[in-house]
């Protein structure tokens, strides 16, 4: 990754930023997920309107060598539609939970697409050419009278304004009593997982009428209930391995090929807890929103409220790096817990193996360099939207005198929250979703 | 020294207490703040049963915190303190919505069948009162005569009383399972008027009801953000929607 481990600290730059102006944000219009393709080409949002918006980038342009091609609106369907539960008198949301890519086999794209109940994996291919010239059609479809025929031509593919299509090839339903908090796509391509409150289903790409049960942490009695599933994901290269999280703040890692149903951990991973930071709110937010691999696979990332946690698959009893992506929430728990806040779920990604990035309150976002152990607090705004124009660093007040360019604790909007950020898998070209905005910014090029 | 003369809200006089002036202040600060945090997310949890589709992960985070609260009050014993008292609404106020849990989550259990249209309208005083007051009427007469186990405004035995709320809390997850709008019936028919308010409040729809007492959940319904606000209202409007198609059919 240029710049990273090297020493020389990525200047980020606005780029672009998608989405509504208004303040009035209309609900459908949430952002939920955002997630690059397998070669960052393509850029694909999920909205609580159960839309996705695939953004395509321009091939680079020469004349052009100091920006990155820029994304642009490729495709948007409506993957799910809100649904109603006879049975048990519930609405169904159609909020696109999480979007995941396959990798690319065929000129078509593939992605699956989830709400809380239902997967679905989409086809999105390209028309650009259309056939002409049949012999019993004419041009606008209708049939000729045969007898009319009097000369026989081969039919040709002429070229068409671009078209693309978004078909859903495979439904996956029927398979979770509770609300889908994950999918992951395993390595062999041919088979992922999906995670609900309680239990995990192990499915193939192509059998959409069984799924098996891999993990099932109900308990019989459901007055025992005190811990929930909160994410789960595939290791990058070993398809038997996967991990989830929980509300407790522990992450198992499990063998499919130990049994059937991984009910019994490999690894637990946890970390004993501070008891000088002890209070009612430990739990709460002990809680891990997001799990993640890095790229090699030897690490693995965990959010929970106040850090961001790197694990070593080899150690269990700790993580090797935690990272304070705003403690100064820690005074304010309470007030946090009053409005709900304290419940939210922030993801957190890789650039690899070196950054990480997760987002926080005030369209502020965090970015954390484990080589040269610093980090950067950058925020989502319309304010800074030069084209190559470096980001300037923010920072929190958290007592005592606020400096010039600071701000206050108390001054945050907790109402302007980034959940959902994704990294390039090759380049640093960043995607940070506020509430209904999709910004999208690059390092700067010399 | 203990003071003589010194109000603490949630202790006996037999109860030793240690310390300087300072630790005496300092102790029924910490009682208030835990009471009111119990208070609030006794709320959030009443709101959880009356929300169409609960939060799993939301839910059981919060109903472990309540049982932590409640552990630690068991063990210093204020929680008996607290059911034993008999001065005012708001401990009153907080029992009835602990009986509420038990109440509603024991009859979820037990199954009762209560005609789902009924449920959407006892939030709105005024206009809708009669429509609320004859649905629940219709409502109770078809469930038969209830056999309420303990009576609210007895409280005999407070170990009695701390063994059914921890059930209730128990049972909170199996009425999660059995999520249906009945469950929003059974929690505030054959209340009283005074319980009415404390219902709205919740809701957070009348915001000229004034409860004195319950500062606590007060300061929680006034400062709670828009979006937990238009949830209940959005919420509502979707019972609406939903009344709508089961009248229809």
């Amino acid at each position: 990754f240029p710049g990273a481990g090297g020493g020389n600290d990525i200047q980020w730059c606005f780029s672009q930023v998608k989405g509504a102006v208004d303040d009035d944000v209309a609900e459908a219009d949430i952002i939920s997920t955002v997630e690059f393709n397998h070669s960052g080409e393509l850029l694909a949002t999920g909205d609580k309107g159960g839309r996705v918006v695939i953004f395509q980038q321009e091939q680079e342009n020469k004349t052009q060598s100091h920006s990155r091609g820029e994304y642009n609106v490729y495709s948007t369907f409506q993957s799910h539609e809100p649904e109603f539960d006879y049975l048990k008198s519930l609405e169904i949301e159609e909020k696109i939970n999480k979007i995941r890519w396959l990798p690319q086999k065929n000129a078509a794209q593939f992605l699956l697409s989830t709400n809380d109940k239902t997967i679905k994996l989409w086809k999105i291919s390209e028309r650009d050419k259309r056939p002409e010239g049949y012999n019993l059609k004419e041009e606008d479809g209708r049939y000729r009278d045969p007898t009319t025929v009097t000369t026989l031509r081969v039919p040709v593919f002429r070229p068409m304004d671009l078209m693309v299509e978004a078909s859903p090839r495979r439904i996956f339903a029927n398979a979770h009593t509770y609300h889908i908090n994950s999918i992951s796509i395993n390595s062999d391509y041919e088979t992922y997982l999906s995670a609900d409150d309680l239990r995990i289903n192990l499915w193939h790409l192509e059998i959409t009428d069984r799924s098996f049960n891999i993990v099932d942490i109900k308990p019989a009695n459901m007055e025992e209930l005190t811990e929930v599933i909160t994410a789960a994901e595939f290791h990058p290269n070993s398809c038997n391995t996967f991990v989830y999280s929980s509300s407790k703040g522990t992450i198992r890692l499990c063998d499919m090929r130990a049994a059937a149903l991984c009910d019994r951990h490999s690894k637990l991973f946890e970390e004993p807890e501070d008891p000088s930071n002890r209070s009612f709110f430990s739990e709460i937010i002990s809680s891990i929103s997001d799990v993640k691999f890095s790229h090699s696979g030897r690490y693995m990332m965990t959010r929970d409220y106040l850090s961001v946690k790197i694990w070593d698959l080899n150690m269990e009893n700790r993580p090797v790096e935690t990272y304070q992506v705003h403690e100064y929430l820690r005074s304010k728990l309470c007030s946090l817990y009053e409005n709900d806040c304290i419940f939210d779920k922030f993801e957190c990604c890789w650039n690899g193996t070196d950054i990480v990035m997760t987002g926080s309150y005030n369209n502020f976002f965090r970015m954390f360099d484990r080589n040269t152990k610093r980090d950067i607090t950058l925020e989502a705004s319309r304010e800074n939207n030069k084209p190559r124009t470096v980001l300037k660093p923010r920072k929190v007040c958290a007592s005592g005198k606020r400096k010039k360019d600071e701000i206050s604790v108390d001054s945050l909007d907790f109402n302007k929250k980034i959940l959902h950020t994704a990294w390039h898998p090759k380049e640093n070209i960043i995607a940070v979703a506020t509430t209904n905005n999709l910004y999208i910014f690059q390092d700067k090029m010399n | 020294m203990f003071v003589r003369g010194l109000k603490r809200k949630c202790f006996d006089g037999e109860e030793d207490i240690e310390g300087t002036l300072a630790g005496i202040k300092a102790i029924p600060s910490y009682n208030l703040q835990r009471q009111s945090l119990l208070d609030m997310s006794l709320v959030k949890l009443q709101l959880c049963h009356m929300l169409v589709e609960p939060n799993l992960c939301r839910s059981v985070l919060i109903a472990n915190t309540v049982r932590q609260i409640q552990e630690e009050m068991t063990q210093d014993g204020t929680w008996q303190m607290i059911n034993t008292q008999s001065t005012g609404q708001a401990s009153l106020d907080r029992l009835i919505s602990t009986d509420i849990l038990c109440r509603s989550s024991r009859e979820q259990a037990e199954g009762k069948h209560v005609p789902g249209y009924g449920t959407f309208n006892k939030d709105f005083e005024g206009d809708q009162a009669q429509d609320s007051s004859e649905t629940m009427s219709t409502a109770s007469s078809v469930q038969g005569p209830r056999n309420l186990q303990s009576n609210v405004w007895e409280m005999e035995n407070p170990q009695e009383n701390k063994g059914t709320f921890q059930k209730s809390l128990d049972q909170i997850f199996e009425t999660l399972e059995n999520k249906s709008p009945n469950s929003v019936e059974d929690l505030f028919s054959e209340v009283d008027n005074s319980y009415y308010d404390l219902d709205t409040m919740l809701t957070g729809m009348m915001s000229n009801t004034k409860m004195g007492h319950c500062d606590g959940l007060e300061t929680f319904s006034s400062t709670t953000t828009t979006a937990s606000n238009s949830n209940c209202k959005s919420d509502l409007n979707e019972l609406d929607h939903i009344v709508e198609i089961l009248v229809e059919s």
